[in-house]
């Protein structure tokens, strides 16, 4: 299973933030994607998780084009995504955030909540004890019934991990995970990527914590202003002229 | 004012309050995840009560009249999502707002055109007032009351306790989260038009068993309806709830100070001194902050 960008655009106002570009990325083989402040890396992320469309370009999972899918449909086909900042459901209880993300919900269909109850509370109590697994994992257990909006950025942080993990995704892009999070966590939360990806689940990682990115990933990706100018295993990459230049350099 | 007085008009205030409150109801459930204010609220309640009269006149049944009112008026306000408010996704709440404004006067012509300004009533058998501790309280009474707790109840139950209220409250904080959740935004839409319009609907037919049924029925309850939407919190549907109820006593305990004709000018008040000194409403939702 794969996941890939082919030829992708996207300029806002005259500004080309993605600038063509191409890559394929294998469930098999835990990505990173970095590159410096303003490369493009979030709007490419918004591009294939469909909250922006492309300019041009297509975005392809497991075989097929997605790109006219909504945003909702790409995460229902198992497309999970994280925002870097991350702001939950503030009114719902923290279980419940994670509750919004189980697919496969009969309760969201009147009728079944009429005819067939027994069926909605069988899969309510799955999702559930799902959510409580998911809750002590992140250490949020004991906060499960506050309001989300209550929480501290990093915890918002934890639950916005939760949340997307909760819609059993086949590839997740993760924005910037560890950023505010504690680095206990940050070694729990790595342990936890590394199982799932084990377990054939795909990711696209977009980290400015470099050395822990390095030691998850198997590929690295880097963009600059809106291309794509380097990709390999974290040693080759990081030792590249041209991404060097990209971090240390900066100028035109 | 005598004891008996007050208790009478403490009576009369709560039905009113109740009346209030499901049309506040649909006004914040609208509010709170389509985010925009539904002015043609007042005139789903009206197209209800004249379904609930037609349909009471065919079949001979208050029960039937009033079910066939829930089920098309549900039917309508679906299709005024699908057919015009489903196409402002997306833009301020100007623009759905004008459109629910111009929806009003449409239903209302609409209306008028076919049965004429004359005033219509729900048959109600005649029943002796029961008199308790110095109250009068007529049987059908007890029967707003009754069915209008239990509707209100049973939409904030839809709304708190089950799966695909979770997703409308999830939509309503935040619309972005919920497609990354992969949320059918769809499924969410048609579930909450179904409630605005059942919400509406028992109020309409509540609101003519209580009166007349005439044209403007509806459009008269809409100042107080988004009275209490504002003054429970701007889409916070229990406190909208909790407002109309205080509302429509407050309305009915203020009449010996400033008589029948000025009840609703309390509302207005009240709506504006809210909007000017507490936006968050009296129960103090804030707005999730971006």
């Amino acid at each position: 299973m794969s996941l890939g960008v082919h030829g992708v655009n996207k300029s806002f106002g005259g500004l080309r933030v993605v600038d063509d570009v191409s890559f394929q990325v294998q469930a098999a083989e835990l990505t990173g994607l970095i590159g410096p402040n303003g490369a493009g890396k979030s709007t490419l992320f918004a591009v294939i998780s469909g909250f922006q469309p492309a300019d041009a370009g297509c975005v392809r999972f497991d075989g097929h084009e997605i790109q006219r899918l909504s945003a909702a449909a790409r995460a229902r086909l198992g497309i999970a995504r994280t925002f870097q900042v991350p702001r939950p459901f503030a009114h719902l209880t923290v279980r419940e955030n994670l509750l919004t993300g189980a697919r496969d919900q009969p309760g969201e269909h009147v009728f079944n909540l009429l005819c067939r109850p027994g069926v909605v509370r069988q899969r309510e109590r799955q999702i559930v004890a799902r959510a409580d697994a998911m809750l002590e994992f992140l250490g949020l257990t004991r906060v499960a019934g506050e309001r989300a909006g209550a929480l501290s950025g990093g915890q918002q942080k934890l639950l916005e991990l939760g949340r997307a993990l909760m819609t059993e995704p086949r590839f997740i892009l993760l924005d910037e995970p560890y950023a505010g999070v504690n680095p206990v966590l940050i070694e729990e939360i790595e342990r936890r990527i590394r199982t799932l990806s084990e377990q054939g689940t795909g990711f696209l990682i977009v980290e400015h914590n470099l050395p822990a990115l390095a030691r998850l990933a198997a590929r690295l990706l880097v963009m600059d202003r809106g291309r794509l100018i380097a990709s390999g295993t974290p040693a080759q990459v990081l030792a590249d002229r041209a991404v060097q230049e990209a971090y240390i350099g900066g100028g035109p | 004012m005598s004891a008996a007085v007050g208790l009478n008009l403490a009576v009369a205030g709560l039905i009113q309050g109740l009346l209030i409150a499901l049309a506040g109801l649909a006004v914040s459930l609208c509010f709170a995840v389509a985010r925009f204010p539904n002015a043609a609220t007042g005139d789903f309640m009206t197209f209800a009560a004249y379904a609930g009269v037609a349909a009471q006149a065919w079949t001979g049944s208050l029960l039937a009249g009033a079910a066939s009112a829930v089920l098309l008026t549900a039917g309508l306000a679906v299709a005024s999502y699908v057919l015009v408010f489903r196409n402002f996704r997306g833009r301020s709440l100007v623009a759905p707002l004008i459109a629910s404004i111009g929806l009003a006067f449409l239903l209302r012509s609409v209306l008028t055109f076919f049965v004429g300004f004359d005033q219509h009533s729900f048959h109600v058998p005649i029943a002796r007032a029961i008199v308790f501790a110095g109250a009068r309280v007529r049987p059908i009474d007890l029967w707003l009351a009754g069915t209008s707790a239990v509707t209100l109840l049973a939409v904030l139950a839809v709304l708190f306790l089950t799966p695909i209220g979770r997703r409308m409250r999830a939509v309503a904080d935040n619309p972005e989260l919920a497609r990354a959740s992969g949320i059918r935004a769809r499924a969410v839409m048609l579930t909450l038009w179904t409630l605005i319009g059942a919400c509406s609907a028992v109020g309409g037919v509540m609101l003519g068993l209580q009166t007349v049924v005439v044209p403007e029925m509806g459009w008269n309850l809409l100042l107080p309806a988004f009275a209490a939407a504002v003054l429970g919190g701007v889409g916070n549907p229990t406190g909208a709830v909790l407002a109309g109820i205080a509302l429509g006593l407050v309305q009915a305990l203020s009449t010996p100070l400033v008589g029948f004709t000025y009840q609703t000018a309390i509302s207005f008040i009240l709506l504006i001194a809210t909007l000017v000194l507490r936006p968050q409403g009296l129960l103090g939702r804030a707005e999730p902050v971006r």
